[in-house]
């Protein structure tokens, strides 16, 4: 058993909000995998592993994918169904099937074409409990939900509206610097608190805008070969933790997953919150922000309203560096994989205009599968820059 | 009109789930009856463009999620129902008061809330017992 596996090589397509007629997600998909293994310097037919996660690529699987991809023979498939987990879901497997040989390269790849008739489809149809008792209310999609959430967690924590703004507003500081964001235009704290409500108190910016696109990264046994646009540098996976199903969707949702796979991703890391440069967590509401710095260590729950002012609103906490889900966009199930492209981007020293100096350390999360209330999956992983 | 919600309650242990489940998870058993939801309380509100208010409503323990018509707030009691409330559902209707031993007294003006999939359903297998199965492969 290998000590380590590295991601070598990361793509992310352009995110739209309004996708060409002609693109199609197994485009996307193939876009970003050809893209992050050309990152890596490496060919196309050095890949033997390949791990797929899309809500729209049916009625095609991963291996029709491959198949129509050109790749193969592959010694490791994997398809993820767990939406804002699957990325770091397939990092966990991945991580193993190279450290073990079962692979060489290893391709993880998320995306969809999501326009407004797909975000509609999955949103009501997007498992059992939503179809039987969330749709008929009726309601389409989560904001109602997390809209609840996000009431709870200002009565526990004493927040206010404005201050989720500082998240909102951070982040779309740093989408300024990433040309591939949907929203990079700089957003005030009153524009924040003056946009319509959805539902209250989620305003519009507190929602993330769908988008059409794809992510994708590369893992191999050893640090990486400078290819075209890459870095030469390769990220060492340090560990990958998951916890799913902690409340029976039955508590208050304030707590993730995350509360028990971050202490044993610290532990395995040998690293705490304290030691990480860049931290990239899943914002699909502030709250939910919010809710996982905290299980990560990175804020304390007292100090909240202050860390939100003082931290997070000044940018000097480097949370969600490309902008996160709310200003770059939601591309379907590469939310998740968003943050692990940025992530490797930040520690291989490419992340451009928006570089976090002398990053050596970074933390990624996943959230995500709403079964009735709340996100029941959460994962994190702990990634290191190596020269 | 609408009739009263409906929670499923486990046979062995007594724990009430909603949504429904395929097994226990306090115990693991999968047998289950159904219990009528009671009165709620309003935990929550939040409201949608056009006016639906969409609230969390915590009852006999589980908390769900409701939809009305018309405004209420964080600490009301109120009837949940299987179908948009209409003019018919009084609280009567509503059989507010079929749960006194177990859930917060509700006022006998308690507005009712839609809980969707929650009508009482025919009693049904919900899959094939393994002894079953294994009776059937054996020679």
């Amino acid at each position: 058993m290998l000590d380590s596996a590295y991601i070598v090589g990361a793509a992310e397509t352009p995110y739209t909000r309004h996708p060409e007629p002609g693109v199609s997600t197994s485009g996307l998909l193939v876009q970003a995998a050809r893209e992050a293994v050309a990152t890596a310097g490496l060919r196309w037919s050095d890949v033997d592993g390949l791990g797929v996660s899309s809500f729209t690529l049916g009625p095609d699987h991963a291996v029709d994918l491959a198949w129509r991809a050109g790749l193969g023979p592959l010694s490791w498939l994997m398809e993820d169904t767990n939406g804002g987990a699957s990325a770091l879901n397939m990092l966990q497997h991945a991580e193993l099937a190279i450290r073990s040989g079962q692979a060489s390269t290893i391709v993880l790849v998320s995306g969809d074409r999501m326009d407004a008739a797909a975000f509609r489809m999955l949103v009501e149809h997007y498992n059992r409990a939503t179809e039987e008792h969330l749709a008929p209310l009726p309601i389409t999609g989560p904001n109602a939900l997390f809209a609840l959430l996000t009431q709870r967690q200002m009565t526990a924590l004493g927040l206010s509206r404005r201050d989720y703004g500082h998240i909102i507003t951070a982040q779309r500081e740093w989408a300024g610097l990433n040309p591939g964001a949907v929203y990079r235009a700089p957003l005030s704290l009153e524009e924040y608190l003056d946009a319509p409500l959805v539902a209250p108190p989620l305003g519009r910016y507190d929602c993330v805008p769908p988008v059409s696109g794809a992510d994708a990264i590369v893992l191999t046994a050893g640090p990486a070969t400078a290819g075209i646009g890459g870095s030469g540098r390769a990220v060492r996976v340090l560990a990958v933790e998951t916890t799913i199903g902690i409340d029976d969707q039955d508590a208050d949702g304030l707590t993730t997953g995350l509360v028990q796979a971050a202490p044993r991703a610290w532990e395995r890391s040998g690293l705490g919150a304290s030691d990480m440069d860049v931290l990239s967590v899943y914002d699909d509401y502030p709250a939910m922000a919010l809710a996982q710095l905290i299980d990560l260590g990175a804020i304390a729950a007292e100090d909240a309203q202050r860390d939100l002012a003082e931290r997070i609103g000044t940018r000097r906490l480097p949370v969600n560096t490309a902008g996160g889900q709310l200003s770059a966009g939601q591309a379907g199930a590469a939310a998740g994989m968003h943050g692990v492209v940025e992530t490797y981007r930040q520690l291989a020293g490419i992340a451009g205009e928006r570089q976090v100096a002398d990053a050596r350390f970074g933390v990624v999360t996943g959230y995500g599968m709403v079964l009735y209330r709340y996100g029941a999956c959460a994962n994190v992983a702990v990634l290191e820059g190596v020269r | 009109m609408s009739g009263p919600a409906f929670f499923q309650r486990c046979t062995s242990c007594s724990a009430v789930s909603f949504p429904p489940r395929l097994a226990c998870r306090a115990c693991g058993g999968a047998a289950f009856e159904q219990i009528e939801a009671g009165p709620g309380v309003v935990e929550e509100v939040t409201e949608l463009p056009g006016g639906l208010r969409i609230a969390s409503v915590r009852a006999r323990g589980v908390l769900v999620v409701c939809s009305t018509p018309s405004a209420v707030e964080a600490g009301a009691s109120v009837a949940l129902v299987d179908s948009p409330p209409g003019p018919g559902d009084s609280p009567a209707a509503a059989a507010v008061a079929s749960a006194p031993d177990t859930a917060p007294t509700a006022s006998m003006t308690a507005q009712a809330v839609h809980l969707p999939g929650s009508a009482r359903a025919e009693p049904a297998a919900l899959f094939t017992t393994t002894a079953h199965i294994e009776n059937e492969g054996t020679p």
